[in-house]
């Protein structure tokens, strides 16, 4: 019969235990400040992610702009290679030239044909 | 039995709400305000089971503060998750043993700084009559304490215990019982104390 008895005291003795810590909660609790520290903490955080997010997204829109004008702009500032002349103005420059230098029709025509050649290939 | 998972389920939806307040709040001061309601809920809760933990009260009240931040950067973990409490309790948990960690590198110098500005880091009164109590949990390891926390201020079963403590609900059952026994033998009156030891002397004359 003493084992029983020793574990109803025992019980007794670890549920006196448990009241007394459940009293102990009541006395346990956030300070008086820490509902405005934590607000005021969380408002500076959301507002610094808000603050980002909307460089962010600033950030995004730009590079998208970039990226649609970029080739607009470079259409836009791309040098034009020359025309080729049509065979009226090659011929008015011919006889242009032959009539400044004195020369016939044909060596004006092969002058002017040479200045036409693109430069890297001469 | 009953009647408790109804609180509990009923607690859980409150804090399913709160969160949901938050997630639908696009200015940053309407987020703060829905906040609020999620403080008012859980706050009392959380700074105590962090207490005992850190064992200090700035600490816990910096580890609730650090998981309702990120619980109003991301809403939707707490909307997703099966048991929102106990989900919270587990962030409040995490923040606490990083503040710990952080603590053991800086405890010199943080508690001479304390002691300067007269810093109170005992969440329990020197005048309270609970104190001793307070003092007799302080000394059990940290894990034993935090089972009992849950057991008897958040009337949790061992089953929820394990899940929270992410342990197994034996370890749980088994922590709660070598804390209480040792609680007891802290706390059993100066007149009893004297008494058993000497049972124990007497014993061992007898021998």
């Amino acid at each position: 019969m003493t084992p029983p008895e020793r574990n109803d005291g025992l019980d007794a003795e670890i549920e006196g235990v448990e009241n007394q810590i459940a009293e102990l909660m009541g006395a346990i609790g956030p300070g008086s400040r820490h509902r405005d520290e934590t607000m005021a903490r969380v408002s500076e955080c959301v507002g610094r992610s808000h603050s980002m997010r909307r460089s962010a997204h600033v950030a995004v829109a730009v590079s998208i702009l970039l990226m649609v004008s970029s080739p607009l702009i470079s259409s836009l500032t791309k040098l034009q290679a020359p025309k080729p002349p049509t065979s009226e103005e090659v011929n008015l420059a011919t006889l242009r030239h032959a009539e400044t230098y004195q020369t016939s029709y044909d060596w004006a025509l092969v002058e002017i044909f040479r200045s036409l050649r693109p430069k890297s290939s001469r | 039995m009953m009647n408790i998972m109804t609180v509990d389920a009923n607690f859980n939806a409150q804090i399913r709400h709160a969160a949901r307040q938050i997630a639908c709040r696009r200015q940053a001061d309407d987020q703060t305000l829905a906040l609020a309601g999620l403080y008012d809920l859980t706050a009392d809760r959380l700074v105590r089971f962090s207490v005992s933990i850190t064992r200090r009260q700035h600490d816990a009240e910096d580890a609730v503060s650090a998981a309702l931040v990120k619980i109003v950067a991301q809403p939707k973990l707490l909307i997703g998750a099966d048991r929102p409490w106990h989900y919270l309790l587990q962030m409040v948990r995490n923040e606490s043993l990083v503040i710990l960690r952080t603590r053991s590198r800086w405890s010199s110098i943080g508690s001479l700084a304390e002691r300067l500005i007269g810093r109170n880091n005992n969440p329990v009164d020197l005048r309270d009559r609970n104190r001793q109590v307070w003092d007799a949990m302080s000394d059990l390891p940290a894990a034993q304490r935090q089972v009992v926390v849950l057991k008897i201020w958040e009337q949790m079963t061992f089953a929820e215990i394990a899940e929270v403590l992410q342990i197994t609900p034996s370890t749980a059952a088994s922590r709660y019982r070598y804390a209480l026994e040792k609680l007891a033998r802290k706390l059993q009156p100066a007149g009893q104390e004297a008494a058993d030891t000497f049972d124990e002397v007497g014993r061992e004359v007898m021998q």
